[in-house]
């Protein structure tokens, strides 16, 4: 992990919460009941909603050794179907423990005019390189 | 305050996996490739931490709706594979596990919209 991006801003996206991916996402879910309304609040999973590929490369993450270690999210309401979204992922804080890396990306997404609909700060671990 | 639950949610299958991946573009072979996934020290594939989180949330906004949400903090403490049954508790102050077996993989917090406001 590059600790040198503390504090950056990592990738920056116009979305759209396509009224598809949030039918898919409430069909991952298991078409429960109430899967719908858990998929507007969970349409975007901030690292890759550019793409894993772009968001391991922007901080040199080691897929091999990553695990998500925790994942927070606050919202003021819900996605609406296919309402345009602004990204902005940066990393909010970088910390090295027994030998292992720990890195807190915080993306927030918002209206194009400014309204904060949701943020998330996921947390990624980077084991240690085995001897 | 929450309303208290403690329920089986069943399991999460492959395709679930698979179509997460395709829903939220996380194509993390530790996901779908058992051999990508034995090299990281897996014993095979794994949820995606993201569903896991949302599978519980999913539980949550069941039993308390989601108007009277505003979020919801997890941490993950052992990974979910597919097929493992799934179970969930919530307190009536919002603290959340969710088991797969015997093992507990997420421990959170709920966040009421009273709570926040």
């Amino acid at each position: 992990m590059q600790s040198n991006r503390k504090g950056q801003v990592l990738l920056k996206a116009n979305l759209v919460a396509h009224s598809v991916k949030l039918e898919e996402l409430a069909h991952a879910l298991g078409d429960t009941p109430t899967a719908g309304e858990t998929a507007a609040l969970g349409l975007f999973f901030g690292p890759t909603v550019v793409g894993y590929r772009n968001f391991v490369d922007s901080i040199g993450l080691d897929l091999e050794r990553a695990l998500l270690g925790g994942h927070e999210m606050t919202w003021s309401r819900a996605f609406r179907p296919d309402e345009p979204v602004v990204a902005e992922m940066s990393m909010a804080d970088y910390s090295e423990k027994n030998g292992m890396e720990i890195g807190v990306i915080e993306t927030r997404f918002s209206t194009p005019g400014g309204e904060l609909i949701q943020s998330q700060r996921t947390t990624f671990i980077e084991r240690a390189v085995k001897a | 305050m929450m309303k208290e639950i403690n329920r089986s949610i069943g399991t999460l299958s492959l395709e679930q996996l698979v179509r997460f991946a395709g829903a939220v573009q996380d194509f993390n072979p530790v996901h779908y490739d058992p051999e990508f996934a034995k090299a990281a020290g897996l014993p095979g594939v794994i949820a995606q931490g993201p569903l896991t989180v949302l599978v519980a949330l999913d539980a949550l906004i069941a039993a308390n709706g989601a108007a009277n949400l505003q979020g919801f903090q997890a941490r993950l403490k052992a990974p979910v594979l597919p097929g493992a049954p799934l179970s969930i508790t919530c307190s009536a102050e919002g603290k959340v596990s969710l088991k797969a077996g015997d093992t507990e993989a997420l421990a959170g917090t709920l966040i009421s919209s009273q709570a926040a406001s």
